[in-house]
């Protein structure tokens, strides 16, 4: 059954061993922001990091505290922040890696999206960096799949995907079927609207926000950047003067 | 027990589901059966000339040759494909100029009696080829070359394997007004074999309700292997096209091609 490689656990691990080889060790401190549903926050702190996650979902997250099992009370966190402030107070919080994932950028205005940028700049420890993981452009732009879905724990997701050249940007629609049988019950669905950047944008972006890019990968496996890897993993560390 | 193979599967067992896509594509056939008229004209088939179309489906392209006047015989595995394009020759006004039959193309001599040969074009349309495997595709060619007379032609359009490779999309979605497929598919280079998995749902509000899953595999050819799985059954390949309008191939056209007898 095609859940694929992209399946939330075989990602984890994947995330969790690009930090291992960019020398991130157990215990540094996460800013997971924005953390989603939280998949990746539980999975980094069952690995030994100390992970705070925030998220403008204040549903999500009050669900997600109470999902926190003791062993991981430690070091795991979960924390509300508008989408505005995020990742919200207090500013004297500081990270050795911060991770915005899924695309947190190019949902709004750019310009929210560089002041977000240069918040985060305030929560990075000494030493410490950014890692962004984003859709690229350029994949989306030349290998259009309408079309894809998967499964997860019988609720079966399928994916409708427009790319408007024009604008550079996304629209992604959702449905949500739970599977009985062979039938599929629709159990919902939600929509997105988001602007893919190319390298060279994200980078310009990153710049606004305060940030020099350092690294850009294909992939969590340290790929090489092509138009046939659908994502972009960013690394980025404060720039040397604040524009 | 053997398992039994897809087509008839999907033709019989759950032939109500590609009579539903027979149907979509009906449309289609009117300015395909136009542009085929131009092929026609440009490799000299004469007005008025006998075509074979197997397989047919309900007919669309068919039915559409008859109005410009050629005489067409269409085969087809399924019962409830030759009744539907029978009923749509007739409401067109052109039954007495296409017949159809119940037909398979790996058993073309049997199919048409010696009386009705031989014909001036053959024709095998819409990825109708490669269900059977590289061998039988042959047998099935040559059976199209034993009916054409010398100097007549055969025009085959087909998926282009090139197209697939470049453009291949692990999953798709169709939509036949309620009629809804979910596909999972599967490049097999080793052999060059598609080898996909068609989910059937019928729409109920937004419930998607479970009709059929089938298995669709078939070969897929680069256009230098049709080349010569023509040339191996007689054929002289005399023309090979994108597509119906008669563009050059390309990585991203289908494939139509052209043999003369």
């Amino acid at each position: 059954m095609p859940s694929g490689p992209r399946g939330p656990a075989g990602e984890a691990d994947e995330i969790a061993a690009f930090l291992a080889t960019a020398g991130v060790a157990r215990g540094a401190r996460i800013l997971d922001a924005p953390c989603g549903i939280g998949r990746r926050a539980f999975a980094l702190a069952e690995r030994g990091y100390r992970v705070t996650a925030v998220d403008p979902n204040e549903v999500a997250i009050g669900a997600l505290r109470a999902r926190v099992p003791a062993e991981l009370a430690a070091h795991l966190e979960f924390r509300h922040a508008s989408h505005e402030t995020l990742p919200g107070p207090p500013v004297s919080d500081t990270f050795d890696l911060i991770l915005c994932l899924d695309h947190a950028v190019g949902r709004g205005l750019p310009e929210e999206d560089t002041a977000f940028l240069e918040r985060l700049r305030g929560h990075l420890a000494p030493g410490g960096f950014l890692v962004l993981d984003l859709l690229q452009r350029d994949f989306f732009a030349s290998r259009p799949r309408p079309f894809a879905y998967h499964v997860v724990a019988g609720l079966e997701q399928h994916e409708f995907r427009t790319f408007n050249p024009i604008t550079g940007a996304l629209d992604l629609t959702w449905k949500f079927y739970q599977q009985e049988g062979k039938d599929l019950r629709f159990r919902g669905s939600s929509s997105a609207h988001l602007r893919l950047l190319a390298p060279h944008e994200a980078r310009q972006l990153l710049q606004e926000g305060g940030w020099h890019l350092e690294a850009v990968y294909g992939g969590w496996g340290r790929e090489a950047v092509s138009p046939d890897r659908r994502k972009l993993i960013l690394v980025a560390r404060p720039a040397a003067r604040v524009k | 027990m053997p398992e039994e193979h897809w087509t008839r599967r999907l033709f019989q067992d759950h032939e109500e589901i590609f009579l539903r896509i027979h149907e979509h594509g009906w449309d289609a056939g009117e300015e395909q059966a136009r542009d085929l008229k131009v092929l026609f004209d440009r490799f000299g088939v004469p007005a008025g000339a006998r075509v074979l179309d197997v397989p047919c489906g309900i007919g669309r392209h068919s039915t559409r040759l008859a109005k410009m006047g050629y005489r067409t015989l269409g085969l087809d595995l399924t019962a409830t494909y030759v009744e539907r394009a029978q009923e749509l020759a007739q409401r067109e006004g052109v039954a007495d100029r296409a017949t159809y039959r119940v037909g398979d193309m790996r058993d073309l001599a049997r199919s048409v009696p010696p009386e009705e040969r031989p014909f001036d074009v053959a024709m095998n349309l819409w990825t109708s080829l490669g269900y059977y495997g590289e061998e039988t595709d042959a047998a099935i060619l040559r059976g199209y070359h034993a009916l054409v007379r010398p100097g007549g032609i055969f025009v085959l359009f087909v998926v282009n394997r090139d197209w697939v490779v470049k453009h291949f999309d692990p999953q798709g979605w169709e939509e036949y007004g309620d009629l809804v497929d979910v596909e999972d598919r599967h490049l097999d280079l080793d052999a060059s074999w598609m080898r996909n998995r068609w989910r059937f749902f019928r729409k109920k509000g937004e419930d998607l309700e479970g009709i059929a899953t089938v298995p669709v595999e078939h070969r897929i050819y680069s256009l230098h292997e049709l080349r010569s799985l023509l040339e191996r059954a007689g054929w002289e390949v005399a023309g090979t096209f994108g597509g119906y309008k008669l563009d050059p191939p390309t990585f991203d056209s289908q494939l139509l091609v052209v043999g003369r007898k």
